[in-house]
């Protein structure tokens, strides 16, 4: 006999995550993600603009792009920085 | 590669626009935290004398405010992430700028600085302005907070150029030459170049705490081809002789430094200087120059700007204190009409007094 008395309580329980001083990280944290948000769209922005004053139309190109593994393993480890960044604040590191 | 106003890399430069774009919606909602100051203070003439106190009262009268909580969430990211931009934008271009940085190490500016050195409690260990690591936090704080945190940041984002302000105040002496200067807290050299300029003629000598800020003002210098001799010592106990200096300069250091630190620091310019000689300061506006809401943010922007002394200091009567100490033409007050650059300016008399 089971002692769960609805097992679909685990469906959705009821957990706390953040309370108090870490609405205020949360914040912080929030910041540090928009900062990186933007040097990416100035990134996208400016390498547009380069390509375009060569003459290169990339947009299709980029859609179409499989990376290789050398490749994939340079967006996971930037991927990975982001996001240690991101639970670092939230922690209260100072990233 | 250009060594000063150098060229960031994207994500240097990239990060230090969106700092930009933070002051700006800073700045949107400081006015709505001044609107709702206006609403919650009466009579600003009735805020409580005592500093804490009165910041207290306020904070209390504002944690309502959204605006309020808003600006502080924005002014601790910025206290707190400033210094790692700059580092990090700094790190990106060094290999570049390294055969630079090695190169202006060496010329005709020497730094002198003593194994035994010892800096003064006030300053050991504090992260001024909150700078990552403190003045000598990274082998390069000098180039960082000289290139990047002061000129690419304060630069960009202060009101008035500071450059311009610099040169502006050294340019207050009363003459047009000087054979000896001293510029006392003379950090990462910006006033001292301003100095260097307005005075080409001169033999300039700087002191300060941080050899880190010591080494990017050797290099200025030496961009320059300029002779300056750079010590690591602090303003209050320089170990110059007696009747050294026609002029004793500093800028922006006194609100860096406690009540008995300054006051050591006058005597020692005035023992330093050659009868006659002139005393030329710049700092903070004193709070006596300011109205009481003016006093709460200054303090507020120290208390959690990582200036441990700003109050000390600017709670200080400068005119009294050096005509007490036997200064003579003592004048202080803001330029052009202005609350700030704040300069000081005071004369030792041509004769010792009994």
């Amino acid at each position: 006999m089971s002692n769960v008395t609805d097992p679909k309580n685990f469906n959705n329980p009821d957990r706390t995550t953040l309370v108090g001083d870490d609405v205020a990280s949360l914040g912080l944290a929030l910041i540090s993600l928009t900062k990186e948000l933007w040097v990416v769209r100035d990134r996208l922005a400016v390498l547009e603009a380069v390509l375009e004053e060569k003459g290169i139309d990339v947009s299709d190109s980029i859609d179409q792009y499989q990376p290789d593994d050398e490749m994939q393993e340079k967006l996971e480890k930037l991927s990975n920085t982001l996001v240690e960044n991101i639970l670092g604040a939230l922690n209260g590191r100072d990233t | 590669m250009k060594f000063t106003d150098t060229q960031l890399k994207q994500r240097g430069r990239a990060e230090i626009d969106f700092l930009a774009a933070m002051g700006v919606a800073g700045a949107a909602i400081a006015k709505q935290v001044n609107e709702e100051v206006d609403q919650v203070v009466a009579n600003f003439s009735e805020l409580p004398v005592d500093l804490d106190q009165r910041n207290r009262d306020l904070e209390a009268a504002l944690s309502a405010n959204q605006a309020f909580r808003i600006q502080n969430m924005l002014g601790e990211w910025g206290a707190r992430q400033h210094g790692e931009i700059a580092i990090s934008a700094f790190e990106e271009i060094q290999p570049e700028l390294q055969n630079e940085l090695d190169r202006l190490s060496h010329g005709a500016t020497k730094i002198f600085s003593d194994d035994d050195f010892t800096a003064p409690a006030y300053w050991q260990g504090v992260e001024f302005h909150r700078t990552t690591g403190g003045w000598d936090g990274h082998p390069h704080m000098g180039y960082i907070h000289g290139e990047i945190i002061h000129r690419k940041m304060v630069g960009k984002f202060a009101s008035g150029n500071i450059f311009q302000q610099r040169k502006a105040v050294a340019k207050l002496a009363s003459k047009t030459h000087y054979d000896t200067i001293l510029d006392m807290g003379c950090s990462s050299g910006h006033f001292t170049l301003a100095l260097a300029e307005v005075y080409p003629q001169a033999k300039i000598a700087g002191v300060d705490l941080s050899l880190r800020m010591l080494e990017h003002s050797q290099r200025i210098a030496n961009d320059n081809g300029w002779e300056w001799k750079l010590f690591q010592r602090a303003a209050e106990d320089t170990g110059f002789a007696d009747n050294q200096f026609d002029l004793v300069s500093s800028y922006i250091l006194l609100h860096e430094m406690p009540e008995d630190a300054i006051k050591s620091m006058f005597k020692e310019a005035l023992r330093v200087m050659k009868p006659g000689g002139e005393l030329l300061m710049s700092d903070v506006t004193r709070y006596a120059d300011l109205s009481p809401l003016e006093q709460w943010r200054a303090d507020r922007g120290a208390m959690y700007g990582g200036e441990p002394h700003w109050r000390e200091s600017a709670s200080l009567d400068f005119h009294e204190l050096l005509s007490q100490l036997g200064f003579d033409d003592v004048s202080v007050g803001g330029m052009d009409g202005q609350k700030y650059p704040y300069v000081i300016q005071a004369r030792k008399p041509n004769e010792q007094r009994d």
